[in-house]
């Protein structure tokens, strides 16, 4: 009886919990919205900053979310791969989690002056959209690394030792038995990566610079994201020169958003077109 | 044969990925170091981390406030965020009906990528008016930006834990909560230290957001409505403004690598926790 | 659990092509909105970095883009990151020209200067707050935590929330140097890192003071200095005394493009521009 109670209290608990983070993530894309709605017009879709719009953002965003993402997720899923399946489970690999996690807290600036210093300023010799790329690939590998790793991790002994048995490679086994079960987890993995790739404001800004003017063509031009963008109307825009530049930049954010679901969704559009093959 | 050779070039390849990962963080860490370096030797461990002044023009550099207020409200976060994002996970995971799941989960993952900035604005505008300038602030906005990292990868944890335990615990006469409790949690204990690990990461690095809410004071915080300066919101409010070399910028490093340290610290107890639950 | 090869390769085969997609997707919208550029061919022709202080940053882009209109081969990049930065830049050869909003110091490497514009700086109240002006004492005692409220000086009896620009800052500096000279913001003050955040936390607290530059002032109160408004007529004869220049530095004496560019900025054309951003013209 007592059970009963806790159960009903608990479950109560969880459902507040539930209802809380959408009540907060309501409110705060509301108050987007509401503040930015009126500043979306076609102009400031398709018009640069230097006629009061975003277009060089929207694209400036796009290129650096492919572009990151090209270069992390082979290296941060490959070093997943490696942590869990081939690498003994010996003091190396634990002290290398612990750095990798301890990477995670890094602040932001840090890697973005590391980012300017080696990609910028000795690799590229420019800030530019690859520079920060590379420094946020950077950023996002810790993340990228240890989601996947306990989403390979949790995929059961069992499914391994039936594909050993059948008679398939180690490398075989990880391909086709191990990473379609880890799929979903990967996906969290690959979805955080880009969520922060795509918010990521102040590493960018000390690799790559703003640069609203330009659109950029190569990856070694210079560009400004949306959240760059956002954060240059918000705080550094005088009214003098651009008067509605609350609304602008919440509109920004607006864009922004609708930009993260539609990633979001594509990703799991694509996750469930894998799962959907695999038939329990 | 060729099987096997696919399977050598594979695991060649996953190699490499491991070793140029960890080589880029590797770098990172030297980097940090190397240029914090100076201020440490030039004006001593103990004086910089337990000095209460800092003052460019006066050149003199002591961290103390920003450690504690940076200890302060990471905590803070933590205190709100764990349980709140571990419930929402148990009940996404557990307990919500479908078309509830269907809801709040993508909405968990769009909160990931909001920039710090609109939760900083937000912050600002609705937060502050209410409680001023303080830790207080920070520590909710920080909340907010944790929850996501600590939600999703908790629920993934959990729905990773094979049937057969909960089916089991259920067979035996437990209830749907004490088979969660007694037996998924424990099983989904290493991946959650994961996301707490992962939260408190980005709580301790968190810098935009941050700089807007807090007061960036330098005084010790004495209460939760006191406002106080971080690690983070120093480095990346004076970092600009440092010619490389000078002691200022070699003080700015030493703070990003006390911030290595904390991060280590507060790592630490939760990296004991997983070896536990590893078991 | 059925699954196969074929699923598999398909999947990544299938994520590769989007991947290919997005790319080709994002370099024809590049190439279709650049493309307006394309068209005429006169005036000069070149490229110009800047990067630097970030005060200047937006009266520069809006001084780039009318240049951009008569010279439409230039291409100019602007950056931000500091005054300090677009110093050190423009010395290393990464940029063509450094924007700085403080004087050069000794610490600084030798430019060579060109003066664009100058700018005033407010000192900032709530819209509600009844104290219209101040003495520069007045302030001072503010600034130092020795008047703590906005009763001692004619204003409701409420703390007083003081708001300062971090240490480093250009509009820091002149406010340190004109208003403050020798004595110290105390460290109980508020501290935040742009124009725009200030005028905000001002608009929002009844309480609050703090100084912004001139092109901030909006839903917020600029008072009188020793009983001197600061108004563009006042800036401009430095009657009101928080009056700096904003400059343009470079590595050497400028030619070509960066001359042409430098001369519109500072000629008619380019000072219209720059009063209508809010800035003081030289």
């Amino acid at each position: 009886m007592r059970a009963r109670v806790t159960q009903k209290l608990a479950f109560g608990i969880t459902w507040a919990a539930g209802i809380i983070t959408v009540l907060v993530l309501v409110y705060i894309i509301g108050y987007v919205i509401a503040t930015g709605w009126r500043a979306i017009t076609p102009d400031f879709l398709f018009r640069p900053p230097s006629e009061g719009g975003i277009s060089t953002a929207i694209v400036g965003t796009i290129y650096i979310v492919v572009l990151t993402i090209a270069i992390a997720t082979p290296l941060g899923i490959g070093a997943a791969i490696y942590l869990t399946e081939y690498a003994t489970e010996n003091w190396i690999t634990r002290l290398v989690r612990y750095g990798i996690e301890t990477l995670a807290g890094v602040p932001s600036i840090v890697f973005g002056l590391f980012g300017f210093a080696l990609f910028a300023l000795s690799l590229l010799g420019t800030r530019c959209l690859l520079a920060g790329a590379l420094t946020l690939a950077c950023l996002v590998l810790p993340t990228m690394i240890r989601a996947s790793e306990e989403a390979i991790k949790a995929v059961p002994v069992s499914i391994r030792e039936a594909s050993l048995a059948l008679g398939a490679t180690r490398w075989q086994t990880i391909r086709h038995a191990v990473m379609p079960a880890a799929l979903p987890g990967v996906m969290t993995a690959i979805i955080l990566s880009i969520g922060r790739t795509v918010e990521e404001t102040a590493c960018l800004y000390v690799a790559m610079g703003i640069n609203p003017l330009n659109m950029p063509i190569s990856p070694l031009s210079g560009g400004t994201t949306l959240s760059l963008h956002l954060y240059y109307l918000a705080m550094e825009v005088p009214f003098t020169i651009e008067p509605m530049f609350m609304e602008k930049a919440m509109g920004t954010g607006v864009v922004l958003i609708l930009i993260i679901i539609i990633i979001n969704s594509l990703t799991h559009w694509i996750s469930s077109r894998y799962a959907a093959r695999m038939i329990r | 044969m060729s099987r096997y050779l696919v399977d050598k070039a594979g695991r060649r390849l996953v190699f490499l990925a491991a070793l140029v990962a960890i080589l880029i963080l590797l770098l990172i860490a030297l980097f940090t170091f190397k240029e914090g370096l100076p201020a440490f030797l030039k004006i001593g461990f103990v004086k910089f981390i337990f000095g209460t002044k800092w003052s460019v023009a006066g050149g003199e550099f002591g961290i103390l406030p920003f450690i504690l207020a940076s200890i302060y409200v990471t905590l803070g976060a933590l205190l709100l965020s764990v349980p709140l994002g571990v419930s929402c996970a148990i009940f996404l995971a557990e307990v919500a009906p479908h078309r509830a799941r269907e809801i709040v989960r993508p909405t968990v993952e769009l909160l990931v990528g909001i920039p710090s900035v609109v939760y900083g604005l937000v912050g600002m505008l609705v937060v502050v008016p209410r409680m001023g300038d303080s830790l207080l602030a920070a520590i909710i906005v920080l909340t907010v930006m944790v929850l996501p990292t600590i939600i999703s990868i908790s629920e993934d944890s959990l729905r990773a834990v094979p049937h057969g335990y909960k089916e089991g615990a259920l067979a035996l006469g437990a209830t749907h909560w004490q088979a969660i409790w007694h037996v998924m949690l424990p099983q989904a204990r290493s991946g959650i230290a994961t996301a707490v690990i992962l939260g408190m990461g980005r709580a301790i690095g968190e810098t935009m957001a941050m700089i807007m809410v807090i007061g960036n004071s330098i005084i010790i915080p004495t209460s939760p409505l006191s406002p106080a300066r971080t690690l983070t919101g120093t480095l990346a409010m004076e970092l600009g403004y440092a010619s490389p070399g000078s002691l200022h910028w070699s003080a700015l490093f030493a703070t990003g690598v006390v911030l290595f340290i904390l991060i280590l610290a507060l790592n630490s107890i939760a990296f004991i926790q997983r070896r536990e639950g590893e078991g | 659990m059925c699954y196969n090869k074929d699923s598999l390769a398909l999947g990544v085969a299938k994520i590769v092509k989007l991947f290919r997609l997005a790319i080709g997707v994002v370099l024809c919208l590049g190439l279709i909105l650049s493309s307006g550029g394309l068209v005429q061919a006169q005036g000069l022709e070149g490229t110009i970095k800047l990067s630097g202080s970030t005060s200047l940053q937006p009266v520069t882009m809006k001084l780039a883009e009318a240049f951009g209109s008569e010279h439409p081969r230039v291409n100019i990049s602007v950056s931000g990151g500091g005054s300090s930065v677009g110093i050190r830049e423009v010395d290393e050869g990464m940029v063509d020209i450094g924007m700085s909003s403080r004087e050069l110091t000794s610490d600084d490497p030798p430019l060579f200067i060109h003066p664009i514009c100058r700018d005033g700086i407010a000192i900032i109240v709530n819209l509600r707050n009844p104290v219209g002006g101040l003495t520069r004492e007045q302030v001072v005692r503010i600034y130092t935590g020795e008047i703590t409220d906005w009763g001692e000086i004619g204003g409701e009896w409420e703390k007083i929330t003081v708001i300062s620009r971090e240490e480093g800052s250009g509009t820091r500096a002149c406010f340190d140097e004109k208003v403050m000279k020798e004595r110290k913001i105390f460290p109980q003050s508020l501290v935040y890192n742009s124009n725009g955040i200030i005028r905000t936390k001002v608009a929002k607290d009844p309480k609050a003071i703090g100084y912004v530059s001139l092109g901030y002032v909006s839903g917020v109160k600029p008072v009188a200095i020793e009983g001197v408004e600061p108004t563009m007529d006042n800036c401009k004869s430095e009657d009101y005394p928080l009056v700096r220049r904003l400059l343009f530095v470079t590595h050497d004496e400028p030619g070509g493009v960066i001359k042409g560019f430098i001369d519109f900025c500072q000629g008619d054309a380019g000072q219209k521009i720059v009063a209508e951003a809010g800035y003081v013209t030289l």
